[in-house]
């Protein structure tokens, strides 16, 4: 083994940098839209109308039977391209509807654990369907979801990294562009590493931290 | 701020049907691959920009997004193309030429990059306006796409690690590990003559940079590559050379959605504009140190020649 | 677009079928077998050993698969010439680590989930060790590991479709060849997530199967 050359990861800061960002603003797009659709999901299947809670399990059932970069490709080859995306708009949404699905099993399962009682409570004292939702079920749901949730915005974050793929300049793809033009794989990749690394610790704190705050006070 | 249930029950079969059928329209064009119109884009939905038909005043039809010429290219095939890992942008040969080119004819330049695999596909789709890695216009390839005329001629060479530097090279392969990149000529070339070259095996790459990396390693031990990109590489790195025959000499072109008649001839005025001033001469100085004879038309089979004006 | 042109592409890509299962089943043996090591490792008592594996979970968990095997295949060899593994190795490397950070976590789960009070009233009723892990600990253990080990093993089926990136002729390549070959872009990638969702829905029926098994749901 050779020696560890500094000067590299120096030279080639600035673009890890900037692709950081990207990766970053992919996670947050998709993360907002996933939750979004994760919710609508779930509420079609806690439906009383029957068609609403099959396609939102079949939906479930195929996005999460199909591996990320597929549909990623389908993404961007095919409903970018008849939509006009850009790469990163197509991106965004791959990233979504596959994180859509399992987001979709987090939040039910979220409303699920607030006990059925609870609902009926609220209607018998005469409260609104809103103000239900609003002041009893979502804190409630939200306390059972955060370390799913989180977790899975974790693997998010990583996944951003296929977006390198279909030609996004995020971080992994500019990694793997220097790596190759620079000829020195180990120190481009071990910097991208501790890059991804730095981020996701601060999603598991962030997680834990959560945790915390929404812990039942006994 | 919370929508009931029933509302959204409600308004949820809209989205969806809204949403497939919107997915659904323009799927049909870009589906059957060579179109014939530049109009592939135009067939999505009227929410979208940028339609071809409704092309650029500016005297050059047909191009993807108005005032722009969008020219993409694989950022990974150096001198022609690469990505400066200082700035990240794309430099190169044909990126000089794209650049003048732009100029001459009034329009904003926009350089994308892809891997190869992809480049000539998006091309098909009506995605970018010129295709411009350093491609070889192969009769086959001219089935479906167009041309513009040759910017500089080249050929295929084996490339080694430098302890190789006076070794047969393609005259003679045998143990050989072969490499190439995915999807290129150069690659179609080892492929189509695995028997006459007598090669061990064969692994195919996304593009010259893990080419390289590759040889270097000891993954391969030859890759059929570019004489210019062979060539520069050796130059620029001492544990690269080159060994063996040049074959198949040929030329590299601009390529062109099929339809696009007009552009590429508003392009080809631009070239041969720059070959009459000397502009693609000092380009040529530029990256490959040397003058190279830029023939005057696509057709192999004929002879052809003529050299670009200035000293070299 | 037509179906008949979908259903001339299934064979094409099947032709990757045997080098996604080989992949797959190589890395769920070496994924389990590490997995295994890792899990007795952050339960040890000796610190060194629980550090190492924390270690080495926490660094695999916050890499995106991509990066990892982008390392296995390009850094590796930098490192010594006898770490450089032809594409599929790479991958099988890159995805059996990936996996088994994982694994340990579930495997880990597995093992602790058996109270310490369960073992100090075995010895009141004069079990053996032996007897005592395999009547008690070991059934327990399986009842909690297999869901989140069977889900790992589906998430690894879907993502050695990553292997694509690195060269490994497996389905997803091949699809991407036909887009670039024949420039049709809809057609393959149904074809592709066709094969996939058989594939996928399959272990999700042999998930179901062992948990009935195992009479997990209660």
């Amino acid at each position: 083994m050779g020696s560890w050359d500094w000067s590299i990861i120096q030279r080639c800061w600035p673009l890890m940098r900037d692709a950081a960002w990207v990766s970053i603003n992919l996670f947050a797009w998709s993360l907002v839209l996933a939750t979004g659709l994760g919710f609508v999901l779930a509420l079609m299947r806690m439906s009383p109308i029957r068609y609403l809670r099959w396609l939102s399990a079949l939906y479930v059932l195929i996005f999460r039977g199909l591996p990320a970069l597929v549909i990623l490709f389908f993404a961007y080859f095919w409903v970018g391209r008849s939509l006009n995306l850009s790469p990163f708009q197509s991106g965004v949404v791959g990233l979504s509807v596959a994180a859509g699905a399992y987001k979709a099993e987090i939040i039910r399962a979220g409303l699920l654990a607030v006990g059925r009682g609870q609902y009926e409570a609220s209607e018998a004292l005469g409260l609104s369907r809103a103000h239900l939702m609003r002041r009893i079920i979502i804190p409630q749901a939200v306390r059972v979801m955060i370390p799913n949730y989180m977790s899975n915005a974790t693997l998010l974050l990583k996944s951003t990294s296929l977006a390198s793929v279909i030609g996004i300049t995020e971080l992994t793809g500019r990694a793997r562009q220097l790596a190759n033009s620079t000829y020195k794989p180990i120190e481009i990749l071990t910097a991208a590493g501790v890059i991804y690394l730095a981020l996701t610790t601060v999603l598991t704190v962030s997680q834990e931290i959560l945790e915390r705050r929404f812990r039942l006070k006994t | 701020m919370v929508v009931s249930l029933r509302k959204l029950q409600r308004v949820l079969p809209l989205v969806l049907v809204l949403s497939l059928s919107a997915a659904g329209c323009g799927s049909d064009s870009t589906s059957s691959g060579k179109s014939d119109e530049a109009t592939a884009t135009t067939a999505a939905p009227a929410t979208t920009a940028a339609p071809a038909a409704t092309a650029a005043p500016a005297g050059v039809p047909g191009l993807v997004e108005e005032g722009k010429l969008i020219v993409v290219t694989t950022g990974n095939f150096p001198p022609f193309t690469a990505i400066d890992p200082d700035s990240g942008e794309v430099v190169g040969y044909t990126i000089d030429i794209a650049k003048s080119v732009a100029e001459r004819l009034g329009l904003e330049l926009e350089t994308p990059t892809v891997d190869w695999v992809n480049e000539l596909e998006g091309l098909a789709q009506g995605l970018y306006d010129i295709a411009d890695s350093g491609i070889w216009p192969t009769p086959k390839r001219q089935e479906s796409f167009l041309f513009s005329r040759p910017m500089t001629s080249t050929g295929i060479v084996a490339q080694v690690r430098a302890e190789d530097a006076g070794g047969p090279g393609f005259a003679d392969m045998t143990g050989m590990k072969a490499g190439g990149i995915q999807g290129s000529s150069q690659e179609a070339y080892m492929l189509e003559n695995a028997d006459a070259l007598g090669y061990e095996s064969y692994s195919g790459f996304a593009g010259a940079g893990e080419a390289l990396t590759a040889l270097k390693q000891g993954r391969v031990d030859a890759l059929s590559q570019d004489t210019l990109v062979a060539g520069f590489a050796s130059v620029n790195d001492p544990e690269l050379a080159v060994a063996g025959p040049t074959v198949l000499a040929h030329p590299l072109s601009l390529a062109f959605q099929l339809g696009q008649e007009a552009k590429r001839d508003a392009v080809n005025a631009a070239l041969d504009a720059m070959i009459a001033d000397g502009t693609l001469a000092e380009l040529q100085k530029k990256w490959f140190n040397t003058c190279i004879p830029v023939p005057d038309h696509n057709n192999q089979e004929e002879p052809y020649t003529t050299m670009p004006a200035g000293d070299c | 677009m037509s179906i008949d042109t979908i259903q001339e592409y299934v064979p094409i890509i099947l032709k990757g079928f045997w080098i996604t299962v080989r992949l797959f089943l190589w890395s769920l043996i070496f994924s389990t077998v590490a997995g295994f090591i890792l899990a007795l490792m952050r339960i040890s008592s000796v610190a060194i050993l629980r550090w190492i594996s924390g270690l080495i979970g926490w660094l695999f968990r916050g890499i995106p698969l991509l990066l990892i095997l982008f390392y296995a295949f390009f850094a590796l060899p930098e490192i010594s010439r006898s770490l450089m593994f032809d594409p599929f190795w790479a991958a099988v490397v890159g995805l059996s680590i990936w996996t088994a950070a994982y694994q340990s976590e579930a495997i880990r789960s597995g093992i602790i989930a058996v109270e310490k009070g369960q073992f100090e009233a075995s010895e009141a009723l004069g079990m053996t060790k032996r007897h005592y892990m395999r009547r008690i600990v070991i059934p327990q253990s399986i009842r909690i590991t297999v869901p989140p080990f069977i889900g790992n093993a589906i998430n690894t089926m879907k993502q050695t479709s990553l292997a694509a990136v690195i060269t490994v002729p497996e389905m997803t390549l091949l699809a991407r060849q036909i887009i670039s070959e024949d420039f049709k872009v809809a057609e393959p990638l149904l074809a592709l997530a066709f094969i996939y969702l058989v594939l996928t829905t399959l272990l999700l029926m042999v998930q179901l199967g062992l948990e009935r098994i195992f009479r997990l749901k209660v």
